[in-house]
């Protein structure tokens, strides 16, 4: 039986075994969870009803709107704040909010929209036709924010429901009226202390359309991102990594447009990693001069995702071979969404690629060089391990796995780097085996360093084959690559990825 | 909708709803949030159930409204709760334990990830049949796949050749 299956049989086991445990929990029964639903359901046509009803009297609230309010902030400012609206369910108004991650319930409606009273009031009592966010009665809810934001007109409607903050998030086309704004996305984020909503910019489902639709995302120009906090945070937004001219790594957060705790730009659609979904690009709250932790900025909708084309590239040193597209992919993806480029903008060239032995089998290994926009190089060694009777080209990614990255300054020439990267393969029985891959220009002849092997240091000489060694366990941090008229001493090994371009949380 | 499509609502509830927690279980990672899933997907299936059930079977149909939810499902959840579960001390039937370490390791992965985990390894799907639930190529599914498989490799003990299946009683409770 091989790890794979192993882990396989394991981990079927174990789902099994945890999911008869979460069918043991003395929940709501079935006829009570059936009796929700109808109830929700009945308030849902009577919100849709009372909608309704409200657009017939529009062409009267309208005219009568500037005598009622008196003077109103024009669209694009903030609207004066307005009574917290009591809770239909008996709880106070402060209880709830001291429980709430974000006081919106209180804070004045933000957006270009804020200060069309009507238009508020129409978005306020929309139908809540998607309840990932949770539902609040209409009674209990607060405009949070509407405006125009690049490709549409968006608007977050909170409400407090019990010890919680329901929301709901609506979009439209550009201009839309209060009634063309559409509920039925299930796409809802909220971080803690922010509310985020992440989509391609100019993307609108359609009204009516079943829940789960999606659309085919193979390219997308630019996202639209809003983020509304509380009023007087600042919103800071980094859209990737970047790599300096000399290989150092840091991350640039710059105030994003909006003020007042709420932002309303737009990211490059390269920073979105259309595999996932998620981005290059993060988010932080300064508050009270005090930054906050920071904040990934991930696609709020669950479109239907594609993986970029395999890179199929022939590498540069000899002694190699080929290895399959999709891992060179991997390799190169693994550094892409973290500088927030596409893999092959970043002039990807495989520097060595081909079977290492590794315990009883063989893995697959690509080193892949890319080179970043300030001209510096990063290089990222990735895995696959082979199933007997499989070429190296052909070795499906059904274990893959990362080997570390490292940095070069834009002086670095590909042909000329000397790489040691430490895959951890699984083998039998789940355990792990180490392998340290090198590589270097042929003239290297060795490689060699010191560290441990189990409890013991220890000192190891590799003899290279046409610039290419392995060397299976230990614990190791640099090695030396050594050879007529040539000394690169100290190398250090390549670590994550993850940590090496300060990627933060994903 | 009609009194008799409320009534097969029900009965597809009673027959359905126990098997949907179990995947929402998974997915989720605790009780609470497992129940909240299920009611807000049977909540989504309520509005179109004249037509899901004119098309056959609504099961499949739930169970994608069910995934789709819960990839989009990014709570407030992971900063600022901590879900504590505690059963009741009275005489019943034995539960089955808690695996703290693999609803651990479900909850490190994407949301997309994780259901591809579940849906494979758990409902048995076939690559394709997981593709065409989630609304996404095989392709994807498998390179889902696959990195589930490595970050859970990192984070799962091993399995030992006697290492029992948690599923010896821990606390009395009831169903």
């Amino acid at each position: 039986m091989t790890a794979d299956s192993t882990l396989e049989n394991d981990l079927r086991a174990r789902l099994h075994a945890a999911a008869e445990h979460g069918a043991w929990h003395p929940g709501m029964g079935d006829d009570a969870a059936v009796d929700d639903v109808l109830e929700r359901r009945r308030v849902q046509r009577r919100t849709r009803v009372a909608v309704l009803s409200a657009a017939a009297c529009t062409a009267l609230v309208v005219a009568m709107v500037p005598l009622l309010l008196g003077a109103t902030g024009p669209a694009g400012q903030t609207a004066t704040p307005s009574a917290v609206p009591p809770s239909s369910d008996g709880v106070t108004d402060e209880s709830i909010q001291a429980q709430l991650p974000v006081d919106l319930l209180s804070a004045p409606t933000r957006g270009s929209l804020a200060g069309d009273a009507a238009y508020v009031e129409a978005v306020r009592t929309a139908d809540w036709t998607d309840l990932s966010g949770g539902f609040a009665q209409v009674a209990d809810r607060r405009v949070a924010f509407v405006g125009d934001v690049p490709g549409g007109r968006w608007a977050l409607v909170v409400g407090q429901t019990g010890g919680r903050l329901a929301h709901q998030w609506f979009t439209g086309p550009p201009g839309a009226a209060a009634g063309e704004l559409v509920a039925d996305r299930s796409g809802v984020e909220s971080e803690g202390d922010a509310f985020v909503y992440v989509l391609p910019t100019g993307s609108h489902q359609a009204p009516g359309s079943p829940p789960g639709a999606g659309t085919e995302l193979t390219e997308v120009d630019e996202l639209t991102v809003v983020v509304v906090a509380q009023p007087g945070d600042v919103v800071q937004v980094s859209d990737r990594v970047v790599v300096e001219a000399d290989g150092a790594v840091s991350r640039d957060f710059v105030p994003a447009p909006g003020g007042d705790g709420v932002a309303v730009t737009q990211l490059p659609g390269t920073v979105l990693d259309t595999s996932e979904g998620s981005s290059s690009a993060v988010f932080r709250l300064v508050r009270d001069g005090t930054a906050g932790p920071v904040r990934t900025l991930g696609l709020s909708d669950p479109l239907v995702l594609t993986d970029p084309p395999p890179l199929d590239l022939r590498p540069l040193r000899p002694g190699s071979s080929d290895v399959s597209p999709d891992l060179v992919r991997f390799a190169a993806v693994e550094v892409a969404r973290h500088v927030g480029l596409p893999a092959d903008q970043l002039d990807p060239q495989v520097l060595w690629s081909g079977p290492v032995s590794a315990g009883d089998g063989q893995i697959s290994v690509a080193m892949v060089a890319l080179r970043m926009p300030s001209g510096a190089l990063v290089v990222n060694t990735a895995y696959a391990v082979m199933t007997p009777g499989t070429s190296a080209r052909d070795t499906p990614l059904s274990a893959v796995g990362g080997c570390g990255a490292e940095t070069h300054a834009e002086t670095a020439v590909v042909d000329d780097l000397a790489v040691l990267s430490r895959c951890s393969v699984p083998g039998d029985l789940g355990a792990r085996e180490t392998v340290y891959v090198g590589s270097a220009p042929p003239v290297a002849q060795e490689m060699r360093g010191a560290g441990t092997y189990g409890s013991d240091e220890a000192s190891w000489v590799v003899r290279l084959d046409q610039g290419h060694g392995s060397l299976a366990g230990g614990e190791y941090d640099t090695a030396s690559f050594i050879g007529p008229g040539y000394a690169l001493l100290d190398q250090p090994v390549a670590v994550d990825p993850a940590d090496v371009l300060l990627g933060g949380p994903r | 909708m009609s009194s008799d499509e409320d009534e097969a609502f029900r009965d597809f509830v009673a027959g359905q709803r126990r098997a949907l927690l179990r995947t929402a279980y998974l997915l989720a990672g605790d009780h609470g949030h497992a129940e909240d899933l299920v009611q807000v997907a049977l909540l989504k299936t309520h509005r179109h159930w004249a037509r899901v059930i004119s098309r056959g079977d609504p099961t499949a149909y739930v169970r994608r409204v069910l995934v789709t939810t819960h990839t989009s499902w990014r709570r407030r959840r992971a900063s600022t709760e901590q879900v504590l579960e505690t059963m009741p001390d009275q005489a019943g039937p034995a539960v089955p334990e808690r695996d703290d370490e693999l609803l651990h390791a479900l909850r490190t992965l994407p949301p997309r990830m994780r259901a591809v985990v579940v849906l494979r390894f758990y409902e048995d799907l076939s690559e394709a049949q997981t593709a065409e639930l989630m609304g996404c190529s095989v392709g994807t599914v498998k390179t889902q796949s696959s990195r589930a498989m490595a970050r859970l490799r990192d984070l799962l003990t091993p399995a030992a050749p006697d290492r029992p299946v948690p599923t010896t009683s821990r606390k009395a409770g009831r169903p």
